[in-house]
Parts: C-alpha cells; structure tokens; sequence
C-alpha cells in the first residue's frame, strides 16, 4: 500500500515537471526571441496567451482579491483529488487521478508565481480557432475522459 | 449521469484553457484607433454653381490675384468718393435739421406757454 502511494505520487511530480518544462522552454522561447507566433503547420502554431481565469477563459478577475479566491479554491479542490487518489480501490483510476492532480498542481503553481497561467497550444482549421490551452490542460483532459469512461464502464457492468 | 456533471465540473476548474476562439470570431474589442481623438470633418457639398469654381492652374491663379488687386483700388476709389459725398451731404443735413430742430423746439415751447 506505501509503495502504490509512492508511485501515485511520483506519476503525481512526473507530471507536474512535464507541465513546468513545456512551459519554461516555451516562456523562455517567446521572452528571448520577441516573437507572438511560431507557425508549425496550416492548423496548430505556438502562441504565448496568459490565462487569469479558469477553464475556457471564465472567471477573469481583475481584482487580486477574487482572483486570490478562486485560486485558493482551487487549491482546495487539489487537496480533495490527494484524498481521492489515496481512497480510489482501482490503481488505475487513482494513476488517473495523480495525473489529474500533477497537471493541476502545474496550473496552480503558474497562478501564485507568475499570477496568470502561460497557455500557448493554439489549433485551428482556417480562421476557427480552437481554445489555446497548455500540456496540463491535455493531462487533465485525457484523464478526466478516462475517469468518466471507467466509471460509464463499471455501471454497465453492474 | 450526475458523476459526468461533477467531471465537468472538475475539468472546469482545473483546465485554464484561453478563449482565443473569441479573437478569432472578432468578438473581442479590437485594437481600433480612439474614435474620440479622430478629427471630424465637414461633410461634403456640392457648390451652388460651377461657375464659381476657383481656376487650379498657377497663372490662372495669378492673374485672379491681379484681378482682385484692380478691384480693391476700384472698391476703395468708391469708398473715397461716397466718403466725400457723404460728408457734404451730412454737412448739409445737419444744418438743415439744426435748423429744421430749432424751429421745431421754438414751437413747442410757445405752445406750451399758450
């Protein structure tokens, strides 16, 4: 049991670092060249957005107090998704939760030190742009699918 | 399927996706200059007459300025004349209705005294 919380936890930092590498290589790529826009091909470019709200841009406070709030909240729900990665029977609902929890842990660590979260995928077809988001956003994706999949799974079977 | 609104709910706060989408579709406030530092300009008309069109070319130009030379010596020619013949009229005129008043004044005063 203290060796699957070891690795939950490990998986947890693993991707936390994955998230904080991508965002510095590209924070760092953006601040030395002077460029807004890297072209990759005709539906994905790179492109520097600082975020203050939450998902889809919601909740964009511009007052430190609110903005403090919100992000203190969301603290709070990262210290629920520990106790539910720790409480999950299923090692891989709770590997899906740790992946959950490290991409948000990176997310959140944005907020306090650079006070906005960088966010620089930005996929389109044509004019339509698609919400430019960063690797934790993906992290978080596929894990919540995954989660609601298992757990779609698990009532059919009973 | 309340887990799948909690999930949602989840990813809702834990993503910080950007709505560039908006940019995109051009609903945000575009980089526009401020409409109260453009300079308004008067609304264009047509002249009365073509006629009285100023000439665009250079001589032509010149020699409308040599016109208006002629007409000012002309005007103030006028001016000088109507000067001195308002000036001998006005001279004439007040003398008359000097006159004209005393007799007037005379009058009423003996009117008075009746």
């Amino acid at each position: 049991m203290k060796k699957i919380r070891i690795y939950l936890f490990s998986s947890c930092l693993l991707f936390f670092i994955i998230d904080r590498i991508s965002k510095s290589l590209i924070i760092y790529k953006f601040s030395n060249a002077q460029i807004s826009e890297i072209k990759i091909n005709s539906f994905f470019n790179l492109i520097l957005v600082w975020n203050r709200g939450v998902g889809f841009g919601f909740l964009p406070f511009d007052s430190n107090t609110s903005y403090l709030f919100v992000s203190l909240f969301i603290a709070l729900v990262n210290a629920f998704l520990i106790y539910w990665m720790l409480k999950k029977s299923k090692i891989v609902e709770s590997f899906l939760i740790s992946m959950i929890l490290g991409s948000s842990i990176g997310n959140l660590f944005d907020r306090f030190y650079y006070g906005l979260v960088p966010d620089f995928i930005d996929l389109y077809y044509k004019n339509l742009h698609w919400f430019t988001f960063n690797v934790a956003d993906i992290f978080i994706t596929i894990g919540i699918v995954c989660l609601i999949l298992s757990d779609i799974l698990i009532k059919k079977k009973i | 399927m309340k887990f799948i609104f909690k999930y949602l709910a989840l990813f809702f706060l834990l993503s910080s996706c950007t709505n560039s989408l908006k940019q995109a579709l051009g609903m945000t406030k575009a980089d526009s200059p401020d409409e109260f530092l453009v300079e308004k300009r008067n609304p264009l008309t047509v002249p009365p007459s073509y006629d009285l069109l100023p000439p665009d070319s250079s001589t032509a130009s010149a020699a409308v300025v040599g016109d208006l030379t002629t007409e000012k010596k002309s005007i103030q020619d006028i001016l000088n004349k109507n000067l001195k013949n308002d000036s001998a009229s006005n001279a004439n005129s007040y003398n008359a209705s000097t006159n004209n008043s005393q007799n007037s004044a005379e009058k009423s005063v003996l009117n008075n005294l009746k």
